[in-house]
């Protein structure tokens, strides 16, 4: 989450996606943000002149930055394709419905970590649990532990498919679904 | 990935499954929606589970503070 950005915005350079991560099948890379334009980005965040650090991040910090995707960039894209720059991509859902704010904080990092996903690769429902999970902890005056949540809840992978979801442990169920289905929020990240 | 059995676990951390089991299933959308008010969360947690799990959970801080 690091890319500058200047007011003008130049357009793209072609990047062969394709080309660049072979590894990944078509459906990956057909994974794109339609939130490419200055207006979708500050439809999330205000008017530049009132910059709102509070649509993504816990406090103002220069070393994060949210920006538009470009057109066509997969959501498996990485820092070749940016200059070397670092960053991620995130969804918009996560931020709007389930009010994920970066950064990370050390069990969210840890968890991603442990079980070895990118921030774009978890359904919404398993930022929820995440998020509720850190909650309830603080309640009970306990530092949220990911062997603890792992005790709780389970990472579940459908098949092929390039998402990861999280679910109730049989007999150990802590958290209610936050919702029973999301819809539309592929294709909406930063 | 396999789940993680509480044999597995820590004692700071058994601890802690133990006290959030006790307390059971809570709702995901309004443990998020309360986040921010205390009074309010503590209410919906103390109406999911009985005076005795919370009075058990509030040495949760203690134990893992020492």
């Amino acid at each position: 989450m690091a890319r500058t950005k200047t007011t003008a915005n130049p357009p793209p350079p072609f990047v062969n996606y394709k080309a660049l991560y072979t590894w990944a099948p078509n459906d990956l890379l057909d994974e794109c943000s339609d939130l490419v334009s200055s207006k979708a980005w500050r439809d999330h965040i205000g008017e530049p002149s009132t910059y709102d650090h509070r649509a993504f991040a816990k406090r103002h910090d220069n070393n994060i930055t949210m920006l538009p995707c470009t057109l066509g960039e997969p959501v498996c894209g990485d820092e070749r394709a940016n200059n070397g720059v670092p960053f991620f991509y995130f969804y918009q859902v996560v931020f709007k419905c389930i009010g994920m704010r970066l950064p990370f904080s050390r069990f969210e990092r840890e968890l991603l970590t442990e079980i070895n996903i990118a921030p774009a690769q978890l359904h919404p429902n398993g930022w929820a649990f995440i998020k509720a999970f850190g909650v309830l902890c603080g309640f009970f005056g306990c530092a949220p532990s990911v062997d603890v949540f792992l005790h709780f809840i389970e990472v579940k992978k459908q098949g092929k498919s390039l998402w990861v979801s999280l679910s109730n442990i049989l007999g150990r169920v802590l958290l209610s679904l936050f919702q029973q289905s999301f819809k539309g929020w592929k294709g909406k990240f930063f | 990935m396999k789940p993680k059995s509480l044999d597995e676990l820590p004692l700071n951390d058994r601890e802690a499954c133990k006290i959030l089991t006790s307390v059971g299933g809570f709702d995901t959308a309004t443990l998020i929606s309360l986040e921010y008010n205390a009074e309010a969360l503590a209410q919906y947690i103390s109406m999911s589970a009985s005076p005795y799990d919370l009075l058990v959970s509030a040495s949760i801080g203690f134990l893992l503070d020492t």
